[in-house]
């Protein structure tokens, strides 16, 4: 059972194509960025299909410090996907840059390390991934040179991480000196034999800190609107859209699998966490005049949401938390990518540079128009489903899980004060700043990224079923 | 596939014809003719169809379209849901007519109106409760666009408050929406969100109250009542024409409908208990609704306002739960669809003609613009309820309904019914009678596509006045179905 022998890697092809392909793209000549980029965004989308394939499988591997069930094949095509449409857009911000091959090569790093978390079943696998795709993506804001913002974003960045990966592991500490075990399931199974010992709560507040951090809860989310605003467009689709996307696939095993069971406290710490970071995330968006740091803040907002099914912790939440994370990953990559197409025509992304947008780049606008609409839960997009299967799912829980719906209901009717404004500028004002004179038209690599987005969000939204289906399944797998 | 479908499908396939002729402009207003002209044949043929006698829901159609969350695509009609369905095709129809000459912008608008129409004729024949929230939100963007875009100075204002007002509403809904699924999965043991499966669920009294509460919030933000109406007048001042008529004409009534639909029907325990607060709710809009209308200087405004007011008969009707007061509730609806689209069709003539609704401004119009002062006056008379036109009937049968009930408390209705004699009348005195003002010595009568509007709707409403039987024979069936109150009886 503990010995790993050849046939148990056959499953994990994914992962090992991945690392592969990231040591390859790294022995590429220095200008060969498009050659990377396309061995890159191959290596995705066989990846993602190696894993689609595995759906179905119930295995334990490398003497049982990994399972692929359903919630890993799942989370991992989805991570996968994700990542897959982000570096299709890449391509024409790696053209101006000099280290495209190294930008590659660390995605694929990332992208390794994002799809190691749902496939883990200790706590010393999942960590490993963790920080695999956290250290590769820290470096990844100042990759342009020509970017002096991007610099203090990843160091930002990079300090934030270093500070709660010091909190994970001290609550990793606590965890294994109390119960014994770093198994994911294991633990739990101490817990509810030895109960809450306040130690364990105190790991468990470490750790949803540490993490916490990665998915931008508030109060811990002061590095996401610098580092969101800072990093050129591709990366920040891939910070928010990817790698804060792991770290809710992580609270997902701390919260339902390790703890979530045996300590309502943890339902309340997060139940306020959720309200708190919905509630700040959308008041500061509503105050912005930079749309690019209105969207940053307003992904702290969805963190919230998100965090409100894994804390409502039904099936039918958990599934409807899992149809926002792809609604947002969605909407964060489309909408950073119009918003450096808008950069690009217009020189800027305040405000003012989306007046008149609607004459002067239609489907650029029809595209964001769509995904503003999305974020603000406008039926049938896919953002407004996530949203409504948690709000239902909480209601139907009762209790004060009541006022949390009323609340999330509350702060999407906020939310959509501030798209619905950027919406009015494109289409109701007349244009303000003209575009530049080379303004580049026609096929990008980019637009075509956004309309896949958009596409997506317009598909799963008419037809939801499949998709929540899958996500139900997943979820079972985890329970 | 039922006819319904294909009706909804009609106004969508419009759309879709419009943005692929986008870069010929002249096309749209042709293509929304013909698509909304195909809604309201449809919507006649439905109508020859249909089968008063017969209760239950007709032309239905269910299709699983979420089954993991068992929401499906399901429509149908009954005898309270089809005249708000042919009103909406018929001023569906109307607006694209009124709106011929609308050239700015031209494809966007006229997408945008047929969009509309799809979202209110959704609203009022799904029969799955998600498929009405996503068509009551359906309804949001597009009168979001059309204020916006087409609206006058305050217009970003207006059409924001608008969003937050009927989103923050809409939203309340769902919780309750949400709630109803859940009770109901459990009595019946399956979840399902049909409304015909729910409605036949009783829920305990301590339920419904809490329910209750919230749709009575969410549809009186809708209804408008007063205090909740801040955004109407708003939203209709700056509102282009247009969206004005289908604003008060069809928007408004998808309150009155889901306050019937899911408030009422589900909840009619809860119902019983909230009556005083309702009652007090629809004399506080009735009776300020026609003094703050007193108090206008803007003609837009003052039948804005006159709107709160006759939504306010339709609230009082359902509250009294008799036989002529829920009858009369349901006549309202129509009866003020057909008469406040064609006031406000009547005052956009005024504005696109004479440059200003100020009614200070205007003076003397019945010499310049004689035809168009003649439509007026008519569907003033009609708005204030003068024996027979539409109006009349709903609100005396209100009124009757409200003296069985609540006694001498009639005469707070009547005061509000008295005060529109008053407002109307002075109003026309001052726009049509008088000296002419300098700068309007050459304005010119109504055109054609405002006519004709105007005439097909008074024509109706006197109709549907002179001839009730031929309505309420189609509305008796809902009427019986609301009158089942276990409290009241």
């Amino acid at each position: 059972m503990n010995t790993i022998t050849l046939d148990q890697l056959i499953p994990l092809l994914p992962e090992l194509l991945l690392a592969l392909a990231a040591m390859i793209v790294m022995l590429l000549p220095r200008r060969a960025g498009k050659a990377a980029w396309g061995i890159a965004a191959a290596t995705l989308a066989a990846a993602a299909v190696m894993c689609a394939v595995l759906w179905g499988v119930d295995a334990e591997l490398l003497g049982g410090a990994y399972r692929v069930d359903g919630f890993c094949v799942f989370a991992q095509v989805m991570l996968l996907s994700l990542g897959f449409i982000n570096i299709i857009g890449s391509v024409d911000f790696t053209g101006t840059i000099t280290r495209a091959k190294e930008y590659y090569a660390l995605l694929l790093a990332a992208m390794l390390g994002l799809v190691l978390i749902p496939g883990a079943t200790d706590y010393i696998t999942l960590t490993i991934g963790f920080e695999l795709a956290s250290i590769a993506t820290y470096t990844l804001p100042m990759v342009d040179p020509s970017n002096p913002k991007g610099r203090e974003a990843s160091l930002k960045y990079y300090l934030m991480g270093a500070f709660s990966s010091a909190l994970i592991f001290y609550g990793l500490s606590l965890l294994y000196g109390f119960t014994g075990t770093l198994s994911i399931r294991g633990a739990a199974e101490v817990i509810a034999l030895v109960g809450i010992h306040p130690a364990l709560a105190a790991a468990f507040v470490l750790m949803l800190a540490g993490y916490g951090y990665k998915m931008a809860l508030v109060p811990l989310h002061m590095w996401a609107a610098d580092t969101y605003t800072g990093a050129s467009a591709p990366t920040t689709g891939f910070i928010s859209g990817v790698t804060q996307k792991g770290a809710f696939i992580v609270a997902m095993k701390i919260v339902l699998v390790t703890f979530g069971l045996g300590l309502s406290v943890a339902s309340a710490i997060l139940g306020l966490l959720c309200v708190i970071t919905m509630t700040v995330g959308n008041v500061l968006a509503l105050q912005q005049s930079d749309v690019k740091r209105m969207l940053a803040y307003s992904s702290v907002a969805h963190a919230g949401n998100i965090l409100v099914g894994i804390t409502v912790a039904t099936g039918l939440a958990v599934a409807g938390s899992f149809l926002h994370i792809w609604a947002h990953a969605l909407m964060t990559i489309g909408g950073f990518f119009v918003l450096r197409m808008v950069a690009q025509a217009k020189g800027g992304t305040e405000i003012k540079h989306f007046r008149g947008l609607a004459k002067e780049m239609p489907y650029t606008a029809a595209a964001f128009m769509l995904i503003l609409f999305s974020y603000g839960g406008v039926p049938p997009l896919l953002g407004f489903w996530g949203k409504m299967l948690m709000t239902v799912a909480a209601v139907g829980r009762g209790g004060w899980y009541t006022a949390l719906a009323l609340l999330l209901v509350l702060n999407s009717a906020l939310s959509l004060v501030y798209y619905a404004r950027v919406i009015r500028e494109m289409y109701a004002k007349p244009s303000e700043v003209a575009p530049v004179a080379d303004m580049p038209r026609g096929f990008s690599w980019q637009g075509l990224a956004v309309w896949l987005a958009v596409g997506l969000l317009l598909v799963l939204g008419l037809f939801p079923g499949q998709l929540t289906d899958f996500a139900a399944m997943a979820v079972d797998a985890l329970s | 596939m039922s006819i319904i479908t294909i009706l909804l499908a009609l106004p969508l396939l419009g759309v879709l014809l419009i943005g692929i002729s986008a870069r010929r402009p002249g096309a749209a207003k042709f293509i929304a003719l013909v698509a909304s002209g195909l809604v309201l044949a449809g919507s006649v043929y439905l109508l020859g169809q249909f089968d008063p006698a017969a209760s239950g829901y007709q032309f239905e159609q269910i299709t699983p379209w979420f089954p993991a969350f068992c929401v499906s695509f399901a429509v149908g009609l009954d005898s309270l849901s089809l005249p708000l369905f042919m009103l909406t095709a018929l001023l569906g129809f109307l607006v694209v007519v009124y709106s011929w000459n609308v050239t700015e912008r031209a494809p966007f608008y006229f997408g945008l109106l047929l969009l509309l129409e799809t979202g209110v004729l959704g609203v009022f024949s799904a029969l799955d409760f998600f498929l009405f929230y996503i068509f009551w939100e359906v309804v949001l963007i597009p009168m979001f666009f059309l204020i916006g875009i087409w609206g006058g100075g305050r217009r970003s204002y207006a059409s924001m408050k608008f969003l937050i007002y009927t989103h923050v509403a809409s939203l309340v809904m769902v919780l309750a929406i949400g709630a109803m699924f859940f009770k109901a999965g459990d009595i019946l043991g399956h979840y399902t969100f049909l409304i015909p499966e729910i409605t036949g669920v009783f829920f305990e009294p301590g339920f419904q109250v809490l329910v209750f509460g919230a749709l009575l919030f969410a549809f009186c933000v809708k209804l408008p009542v007063v205090p909740l109406h801040t955004w109407l007048p708003d939203a209709h001042v700056e509102a282009p024409t247009a969206a004005s008529v289908l604003l008060a004409g069809v928007l408004l009534k998808m309150g009155g409908y889901g306050l019937i639909r899911v408030g009422y029907m589900i909840h009619p325990v809860a119902a019983g208990i909230y009556m005083p607060l309702i009652v007090v709710l629809a004399l506080v809009s009735i009776v300020y609704g026609s003094y703050a209308a007193f108090t206008q200087d803007d003609l837009k405004k003052l039948i804005a306002y006159s709107s709160i007011s006759h939504m306010g008969f339709v609230l009082l009707g359902l509250a009294s739960q008799t036989e002529a007061g829920v009858l009369g509730a349901v006549y309202q609806m129509v009866a003020h669809g057909i008469i406040s689209a064609a006031l406000f069709m009547g005052c956009g003539v005024i504005q696109h003609n004479c440059g200003t609704r100020q009614i200070s401004r205007l003076g003397g119009l019945y010499s310049r613009m004689p035809a168009a002062m003649t439509l007026l006056v008519l569907a003033f008379f009609a708005s204030m309820g003068i024996p027979g036109f539409m109006g009349f009937m709903a609100e005396f049968s209100v009124m009757l309904g409200v003296y069985q009930r609540f006694g001498l408390l009639v005469l707070l209705v009547a005061l509000g019914a008295v005060l529109a004699v008053g407002y109307y009348l002075w109003a026309f005195q001052r726009v049509a009678f008088g000296a002419l003002p300098k700068d309007m010595q050459n304005v010119r009568d109504i055109h054609w596509f405002e006519l004709v509007p105007m005439v097909v709707l008074l024509v109706l409403a006197l109709y549907f006045g002179l001839q009730p039987d031929g309505m309420v024979e189609y509305m008796q069936g809902s009427v019986d179905m609301l009158l089942w109150d276990p409290i009241m009886d």
